[in-house]
């Protein structure tokens, strides 16, 4: 990424980890019923349905629907077939017991952030996102680096 | 407005230790989930819980294996009294086929690893069904979207919008984040939903208006106002069940109808949140999204019971059935819990016998939209279930169409094209 086209945006650390990934804003999808195994969009209700969201800097203000969502996104990381990293705008429990279950007995860890509305809209517009955060605890903030190039 | 640390998380020396291994290390595993949820909602301390509802023992892959694997494995025995949500099979018919043959020795295997817990093996997806539930104001840990906001809504219980992992990890340790949905100020309503305008002309209208409010609302918290009719338990959950999966609705209200809402000034200030009228062309525009098939499509099948039928829905199917002196022409499958079944058996006999006779096909312990090699020949689907309407495109490949339970028998004796539902 350039340094005068990437921003650094502050976040609140949901789940530890590192990744970066091109940008993909969806709206509110749930995992289970609603992504396929293979990391695609299933809902056929969903705007987004048919894309994949593995290896994505995924955009979404949160998860909805199953509980079953957390098993979902847990199979996806430790198939490898997660997005690369994951933006909310709400604290979704679903989406990190899914990260923290695959970091258990995976090792592997899926960075998921908080950061506000305003930011999680903003967050959507750029074309790539990187957060490095494997050592910050949940709870705390780290920054977003945001790649605005187009 | 910019983001901020939460505050710390104080843990009773307890808690502490259940952390540190002190209880060894299946618990201390289970409290680190526990207490990164707890850091995720930025709660400040833990509360115990009466009761945990778990689904992670549904099949999505061998990482569920191995984690309750993991969990077995060091000893781990669940705390407080914890019922089972539905699996991958059908574990008292297992001539009816799961996903694959995989699937089936997969979602076998992970039913058993969390019988090894000491749970209660309920494997449904309404323990609210079950004679112990929840009182109002009882602090529980639940997953299963539909049970979530049936324990909130219509049980007064509190829990909040829980994950796999977190439920199974809250049973080992009996205890969850103070956060959320436990809380006071988090059940005030943040939407105001006015359907005085909306005829309730069937039960049918109750999953449409779920569908649409989860539309409107989203994760929110929703107040309806001007609901003509007098919704029973079974209309309540139906409603829940399709705003869970439209939005991710956790806790509704209804003024005059649930237990925290006597008048809408008890859940919110109604000129402080937005307002949304919803009509009755709002519901024909529910009825079309949750119907895929094209008009006038041939039903190969009818689907009933999710989530899992009550005793009382059983009972209407069997009414509904005696109007007719003879068989179906399409097959009717319910979902239900082993405990609604049994009961319908011993205590109501001659509706037991109707469903015999009629050839309904009771599925337990699973749910229909669960075992897709049961829908090889099936193109279609009708069903009065929203939820079942949500999800079934996707998770089976068959088109559907929603009608009301009473469209859904006259279907089944009919035969052939369904009308196009509601429509």
């Amino acid at each position: 990424m350039t340094g005068d086209q990437t921003d650094l945006v502050v976040a609140r650390v949901l789940h530890p980890g590192s990744g970066s990934g091109r940008t993909f804003s969806i709206a509110p999808v749930s995992f289970w019923g609603g992504v396929d195994a293979d990391g695609t969009v299933a809902d056929v209700h969903h705007p987004a349905h048919g894309e994949s969201l593995t290896g994505r800097a995924l955009v979404l203000e949160t998860s909805k629907g199953s509980s079953s969502g957390s098993s979902v996104l847990a199979e996806l990381i430790v198939t490898g077939q997660a997005p690369a990293l994951i933006v909310v705008s709400e604290p979704d429990a679903v989406i990190v017991s899914g990260c923290l279950a695959a970091a258990e007995i995976s090792g592997i860890r899926l960075p998921v952030v908080q950061v506000t509305r305003g930011d999680l809209v903003r967050l959507g517009e750029t074309r790539a996102l990187t957060v490095d955060c494997a050592e910050t605890p949940i709870g705390q903030l780290t920054r977003v680096g945001a790649d605005r190039s187009p | 407005m910019s983001m901020m640390p939460v505050p710390p998380l104080h843990l009773t020396e307890e808690q502490e230790a259940q952390l540190k291994g002190a209880h060894g290390p299946a618990v201390a595993m289970a409290m680190r989930v526990v207490v990164g949820i707890a850091q995720v909602k930025g709660a400040t301390r833990l509360i115990d819980v009466e009761g945990v509802h778990i689904d992670s023992c549904l099949f999505h892959g061998q990482s569920g294996i191995d984690f309750v694997g993991k969990l077995v494995d060091a000893g781990a025995r669940v705390r407080v009294p914890t019922t089972t949500n539905v699996g991958s099979v059908n574990l008292l018919h297992p001539e009816l086929p799961a996903r694959t043959p995989d699937i089936e020795a997969d979602g076998t295997e992970l039913m058993r690893l969390y019988g090894e817990l000491g749970v209660e093996q309920t494997w449904t997806c309404a323990p609210y069904q079950l004679p112990d539930r929840p009182g109002f104001g009882a602090h529980v840990a639940w997953a299963e979207s539909n049970a979530i906001v049936f324990a909130n809504s219509v049980l007064g219980a509190r829990t909040d919008r829980y994950g796999d992992f977190l439920d199974v990890c809250a049973a080992i340790t009996g205890c969850a984040p103070l956060a959320g949905l436990h809380l006071d100020e988090e059940r005030r309503a943040t939407h105001h939903i006015d359907v005085t305008s909306i005829s309730i002309d069937g039960e049918h209208v109750y999953p449409l208006l779920g569908y649409l409010v989860g539309q409107v609302v989203g994760t929110g918290v929703p107040v309806l106002t001007g609901l003509a009719g007098e919704p029973t338990e079974d209309d309540l959950r139906a409603l829940g069940a399709a705003a869970a999966c439209s939005g991710g609705v956790a806790l509704f209200h209804i003024e005059g109808v649930t237990p925290e809402c006597g008048q809408l000034s008890d859940v919110c200030d109604p000129t402080l949140i937005p307002t949304t009228v919803l009509t009755a062309d709002d519901l024909t525009r529910a009825q079309d999204e949750l119907t895929t098939a094209t008009p006038h499509a041939s039903v190969d099948a009818i689907c009933l019971g999710t989530p899992h039928a009550s005793l009382a829905q059983l009972r209407r199917v069997a009414h509904l059935l005696r109007h007719h002196d003879r068989t179906p022409r399409i097959p009717i499958w319910v979902n239900t819990g082993r405990f609604t079944a049994d009961a319908l058996a011993v205590d109501h006999p001659e509706d037991h016998a109707a469903l015999v006779y009629a050839g309904v096909r009771v599925v337990t312990d699973t749910c229909t939209y669960l075992l897709p090699r049961l829908h090889d020949d099936w193109r279609t689907v009708m069903t009065d279930s929203a939820k079942w309407a949500y999800y079934g495109p996707a998770n089976v490949g068959a088109q559907v169409v929603f009608a009301s339970l009473e469209q859904c028998v006259t279907a089944a004796m009919a035969g052939g094209a369904g009308d196009g539902g509601l429509r």
